[in-house]
């Protein structure tokens, strides 16, 4: 599993952590009850605090992603793909909505925006 | 603190040599003369100096700060000073009765009570001496106590070269013989007696100044 | 008992600076920071935790026990590290061992050897000819040789050069696995502490300015640099202080998320320990 972390970026770290984990998770790369390395090791690898890693799982925890065993680990948990498929609609609709918000500021008209879309979303 | 009087012989063994070189010098010079009380004095005299130098090293090292973060109390810090000044002494001793012993009986000379005497004697004063010197190694540092040393090292050396000459002078009536008789045969016991007090004082003192040390 | 080290209201008065009411907490399993210049009085909080100088008031304790009153049995649970090696120039490894091992019950001597090993100390020289890295190196390992829980470090990492620090710092994220284990270190080199920091205790003139965690620190905080107009337009409460130059301002904010939201077009740059240490000392209000 691979963790970039970058200091220069401007989401915090211990999100930047939670989003790579949470996307590893979604497209399957990492299975239902994959053990996560613990937060002091990865803590360890990464070179920052055990707080940040731990804030990281923590908020996995909460969104429905892993599971933590006391004295055992972290595990991801079992793919609830109603929660995930709103989660990223959320998402996406968030994005479309920034396109839009620069499409009406640059006078871009719908049809426009729709050719993009379609171009990236088929293909060529 | 059976490490830390470990940790002295090591840097004793260490530093070995010098000591050794003027233990060897100190050898030839009595030899020449007919005087065992010179090189048993100074023998043991340096095995109980050696305790200064440990403390120099611990000085130069930063060593008491380090070993205070450890699981020793002062008292033992200061208890195993003690004990190794004894330990020099004996070995001292143990020294300068071999030499002893050899130059004797190259010289065909040998008498063993009057080493045995000697070196008894010179052990209780180096211990008097010691008792007087680690307090005020306490609380001054190596470094400003050398010229205490120099002079209460003096002192019985002053007291025992007059005390001789005097007492060859002295006229004795038998009763005064007789009382000095008595008193010789107990010396021994009084001297034991008497330098265990001074050094369970010099101890304590040592104890108080030692502990309020700020490292 | 969930703090390591707990410090409360220590005084300490020495001729030319003193103490004054220094608080802070070692969580179990943390790394704490201890920043601030020198003289500032790091040096004289760690020899108080550890017995070393005597106090005017304050409570210390270690493990939940108090630090004068179990001394003994604290210290044999503690490895200590300072600025420079403690041990006798004609001492070698082995002779070290010898004795450390009567003085701690759980020294182990196979542990320390394998640490020397790791850390390529040599076995047959003397501490005279080693180099300042293995001094320190050969300390660490015998910190670490009697299984402590808890690790304190004064200035350790100090004139050490970089590969050396990583090594050392890498060691101790290493002993922080164990949640168990602690570490308290002072240190001015703060690119080490931005590295393996909990925790930061800020220690200025002898008083604590802040104990923050680390990530809040350089996370949450941030450095605006801008322009008289804007500076001018800003309200106390948004930042913590700020730095003047002829050319214009550099203004430490306390939540830089928040203010980005309030004021979109201006850029806040992330900060670090040392950044923060220098506002607070060199900055205005």
């Amino acid at each position: 599993m691979d963790i970039i972390i970058s200091n220069s970026s401007d989401k915090p770290i211990y999100e930047q952590i939670s989003a790579q984990i949470k996307n590893a998770i979604i497209s399957g790369a990492l299975p239902e009850g994959y053990a996560l390395p613990s937060m002091r090791f990865l803590a360890k690898e990464l070179r920052i605090s055990v707080i940040t890693t731990k804030r990281a799982y923590t908020d996995l925890e909460k969104d429905g992603f892993i599971e933590t065993v006391k004295g055992k680990g972290s595990f991801v948990a079992g793919k609830n793909m109603e929660i995930i498929k709103e989660e990223q609609l959320r998402l996406a609709e968030e994005y479309l909505q920034k396109a839009v918000d620069i499409a009406k500021a640059s006078g871009i008209r719908y049809e426009e925006l729709e050719d993009i879309l379609k171009l990236l979303y088929k293909g060529e | 603190m059976k490490g830390l009087i470990l940790k002295d012989l090591y840097n004793l063994k260490n530093n070995g040599k010098s000591i050794i070189f003027v233990l060897v010098v100190f050898s030839f010079v009595s030899f020449s003369q007919n005087n065992i009380g010179f090189l048993i004095g100074y023998t043991i005299l340096l095995g109980s100096m050696l305790v200064i130098n440990t403390m120099s090293y611990d000085n130069i090292a930063k060593w008491d700060k380090y070993a205070l973060t450890m699981p020793v109390t002062r008292r033992d810090v200061v208890f195993s000073k003690y004990l190794v000044s004894i330990i020099s002494s004996f070995m001292g001793a143990a020294i300068a009765i071999a030499l002893c012993f050899a130059q004797e009986v190259y010289k065909n000379k040998l008498d063993v009570m009057e080493i045995l005497v000697v070196t008894g004697i010179v052990l209780a004063i180096d211990f008097l001496f010691i008792s007087f010197i680690l307090p005020i190694v306490y609380k001054f540092g190596v470094e400003k106590s050398r010229i205490f040393i120099l002079v209460i090292f003096i002192i019985p050396f002053a007291i025992i070269m007059v005390g001789r000459s005097k007492f060859a002078k002295l006229k004795l009536s038998p009763l005064a013989i007789q009382y000095m008789n008595i008193i010789l045969q107990y010396l021994p016991i009084i001297l034991l007696l008497i330098t265990i007090l001074v050094m369970a004082v010099s101890y304590s003192i040592s104890v108080k100044v030692y502990g309020n040390k700020d490292m | 008992m969930d703090e390591a080290v707990r410090v409360r209201g220590l005084n300490k008065t020495y001729k030319n600076f003193s103490l004054k009411d220094i608080s802070f907490s070692v969580p179990k399993g943390s790394i704490v920071g201890l920043i601030g210049e020198n003289g500032a009085g790091k040096t004289t909080i760690l020899k108080s935790i550890l017995n070393l100088i005597s106090r005017e008031s304050g409570e210390i304790q270690i493990f939940g026990h108090d630090n004068i009153k179990d001394e003994k049995y604290i210290k044999e649970q503690i490895g200590v590290v300072f600025d420079e090696s403690s041990f006798h120039d004609t001492l070698n490894v082995k002779n070290i061992s010898k004795f450390m091992g009567k003085i701690y019950k759980q020294w182990d001597s196979n542990l320390f050897f394998n640490y020397l090993d790791k850390f390529q100390v040599p076995k047959n020289k003397i501490v005279k000819e080693f180099s300042r890295g293995m001094k320190m190196k050969l300390c660490i390992a015998a910190a670490l040789a009697h299984n402590p829980k808890l690790l304190i470090l004064d200035e350790a990492t100090g004139g050490l050069d970089p590969v050396a620090r990583e090594e050392i710092l890498d060691i101790f994220l290493d002993f922080i696995q164990d949640e168990e284990h602690s570490i308290l270190l002072s240190s001015h080199v703060t690119s080490d502490l931005d590295k393996i920091a909990d925790y930061i205790t800020f220690i200025h003139e002898g008083q604590v300015v802040f104990s923050k965690s680390k990530d809040d620190l350089r996370e949450n905080m941030g450095i605006l640099k801008c322009g008289s107009s804007y500076f001018n337009n800003l309200s106390k409460e948004e930042f913590i202080n700020y730095r003047k130059n002829q050319f214009g301002y550099e203004v430490l904010i306390s939540d830089k998320y928040d203010f980005i939201k309030k004021h979109p077009k201006l850029v806040v740059d992330n900060t670090s320990i040392e950044d923060v240490m220098l506002f607070y000392i060199r900055g205005d209000k």
